[in-house]
């Protein structure tokens, strides 16, 4: 009769582990599509069957175990940083990029074109008014071109900021959600699969914002930190990011008065900005700053567009005020065409404006040798090329805004390109995340080396294609 | 070799090129092989491409030049998607305890990589 008990009683438990592991499945059909959410199996353990001792057999559950694979999702997180980089860069630059024209027909250069050409024209009737007039015209139009420009960047630049406010929102509310299942992991003594499906989802929300490193404690925390180490998440505590705008100090700023750059700084107020260097925050603040700033000027750097507003102003002004107005004796000396705010250099551009008080008789075509038309001459040159007069590193006034449209162009271009690929790196890394996840790799290491010597295999043959594109290049002699 | 023909090889290499990229799978071991073989008459069609350049088969036009330097940025793109499938498998491998051996500059085989923690699940 013991052993028909014994019997009866292995049986009965057998049923209610195979219970546990028809719900663990049905569990998992029920979470087929939450986010985060990783298939999970129930151990089964058979148990010791010693007929004389007493011991039963039968089976017994040891535990829960999911499918998620650590490295893997390590690697998703990784792609899905720089996806979300490239992705907020080719937003941004796009936005950039329209404001310039690149067909020379519209905008600064073509204002820019315009003034030369009324010089050109005055410098064939140096005493015709309306030839004066026409270059008062233009210079104004061009003044207001470069502002409209300046403050279409200016403009850009707080949208932004806005766009950053509103990402860092999202981190710190991510952040938070960690937060909140660290505590749930320091009460509960067993893991709960929905939690960690929320996590690793929270997880993968974030890798789209920035760049950051997970280490899960031995209590069962998640520790967050930044891309430099700075911790946004430890146990139950939040290192909440905040955004501004400061001039930077650090190096001291070689132009104080400069357009602040957005700024990030952690809850004890340390400027963490350096360590963003992914994700949509890290696209945002490098168009931001690097983009912009170069165009706009920051606290270590001019900003071309300044550096073309002020040479060009200088130039002109410098060639005027150098005549006179007519070959008479005792003429009176040139009046300067453009006026701007020559206290800042980083204001230069949005501060550009016709000289308010020049009328037409103040233009000076005469230059300081007694030429009636030397002066309209030195300026109607100023866009040749090879003509020293207004050259900003080496490149004439048209040359530069040319090189400032094509610089901007390309940061697009570059970071479009890169965007297309990177979607298609996202998705062969979560590919190879579902086929890993559930697997063991212990097992499975003949497949991991077909797999690998595969993907090798192909990279040689990658290699050969860009060595022969290399040499074909280099073979051709036309290089544009 | 006529112009036209050279530069149909091109763009050939350029269309399996695109193709390869398409139909990458990497979880698949026979598309991953698939994509390699439209590699390799990729090659071949520029190999020839690039021989009829050197003859002076082909005129240096600017526009040329240009296809010629999308074709190579598609292969760039190609590279960084295999790159990462690459990568992604030496970390596996290193995990398993199959990292290729590392090679010092003497061409000998330097010590085991440090071994990786056995894979935990959570």
């Amino acid at each position: 009769m013991p052993n028909i008990l014994a019997s009866l009683s292995s049986a009965g438990n057998a049923l209610d582990v195979f219970q546990q592991a028809l719900n663990v499945i049905q569990n998992n059909v029920d979470n087929s599509s939450t986010p985060g959410y990783a298939t999970q199996t129930l151990n089964l353990e058979a148990q010791p069957l010693v007929v004389t001792g007493g011991l039963t057999g039968g089976v017994a559950a040891q535990g829960l175990q999911d499918s998620r694979d650590n490295y893997a999702e390590e690697q998703v997180q990784s792609q899905t940083q720089a996806l979300g980089f490239y992705t907020a860069q080719a937003q941004a630059t796009g936005t950039v990029q329209s404001f310039f024209d690149v067909s020379g027909t519209g905008g600064v250069p073509a204002a820019l074109n315009n003034l030369l050409s009324a010089f050109s024209a005055w410098s064939v009737t140096p005493d015709d008014a309306t030839a004066e007039q026409t270059v008062l015209s233009s210079a104004q139009s061009l003044a207001a071109s470069v502002n409209g420009l300046a403050n279409s960047l200016s403009g850009t630049s707080q949208q932004l900021d806005t766009q950053i406010g509103s990402t860092v929102s999202q981190i710190n509310s991510i952040a938070t959600q960690i937060q909140q299942y660290n505590q749930q992991v320091l009460q509960s003594t067993t893991p709960d699969p929905g939690a960690q499906a929320q996590l690793y989802s929270a997880l993968d929300n974030l890798s789209q914002l920035t760049n950051f490193t997970t280490v899960t404690q031995t209590d069962g925390t998640v520790t967050v930190m930044l891309g430099g180490g700075d911790p946004l998440v430890i146990g139950n505590q939040v290192n909440a990011l905040s955004a501004s705008d400061a001039v930077a100090t650090n190096p001291p700023a070689t132009y104080p008065n400069s357009p602040p750059s957005a700024v990030i700084t952690d809850s004890q107020g340390n400027d963490v900005t350096s360590q963003i260097t992914s994700g949509q925050l890290g696209g945002l603040l490098d168009t931001r700053n690097r983009v912009l700033g170069s165009l706009l000027g920051n606290a270590q750097q001019q900003g071309s567009l300044n550096q073309f507003a002020q040479t060009m102003a200088d130039t002109v002004n410098q060639i005027l005020e150098s005549g006179t107005v007519s070959t008479a004796t005792g003429a009176a000396a040139g009046t300067a065409l453009f006026t701007y705010d020559s206290s800042n250099p980083t204001n230069a551009a949005a501060s550009l404006a016709l000289n308010s008080s020049i009328t037409p008789g103040e233009l000076a075509p005469v230059d300081s040798s007694g030429n009636s038309n030397g002066n309209a001459n030195q300026l109607a040159d100023l866009g040749n090329t090879g003509n020293a007069a207004g050259n900003i590193d080496g490149m004439n006034l048209v040359q530069f805004l040319a090189q400032i449209s094509s610089s901007v162009g390309q940061e697009n271009q570059t970071a479009t390109t890169n965007q297309t690929t990177q979607q298609q790196v996202v998705a062969q890394a979560t590919t190879l995340r579902g086929q890993v996840s559930g697997v063991s790799l212990d097992e499975q290491a003949t497949n991991v080396l077909q797999f690998q010597r595969a993907y090798q295999a192909t990279a040689q043959v990658l290699t050969v294609l860009n060595d022969v594109l290399d040499d074909t290049m280099n073979m051709m002699t036309v290089t544009t | 070799m006529p112009p036209d023909t050279a530069i149909a090889h091109l763009e050939r290499a350029r269309s399996g090129i695109r193709q390869a990229l398409a139909q990458w799978n990497a979880a698949d071991l026979e598309q991953v092989e698939e994509s390699r073989e439209l590699l390799v008459a990729a090659a071949v069609d520029l190999r020839v491409f690039e021989t009829a350049v050197g003859a002076g088969d082909v005129p240096h036009t600017a526009e040329l030049y240009s296809t010629i330097l999308a074709v190579k940025q598609e292969v760039v793109q190609a590279t960084r998607v295999v790159d990462t499938c690459v990568a992604f498998y030496r970390g596996l491998a290193a995990r398993t305890g199959d990292a290729p051996p590392v090679y010092n500059a003497e061409g000998h085989i330097e010590e085991e990589p440090a071994g990786l923690e056995p894979e935990v699940h959570a």
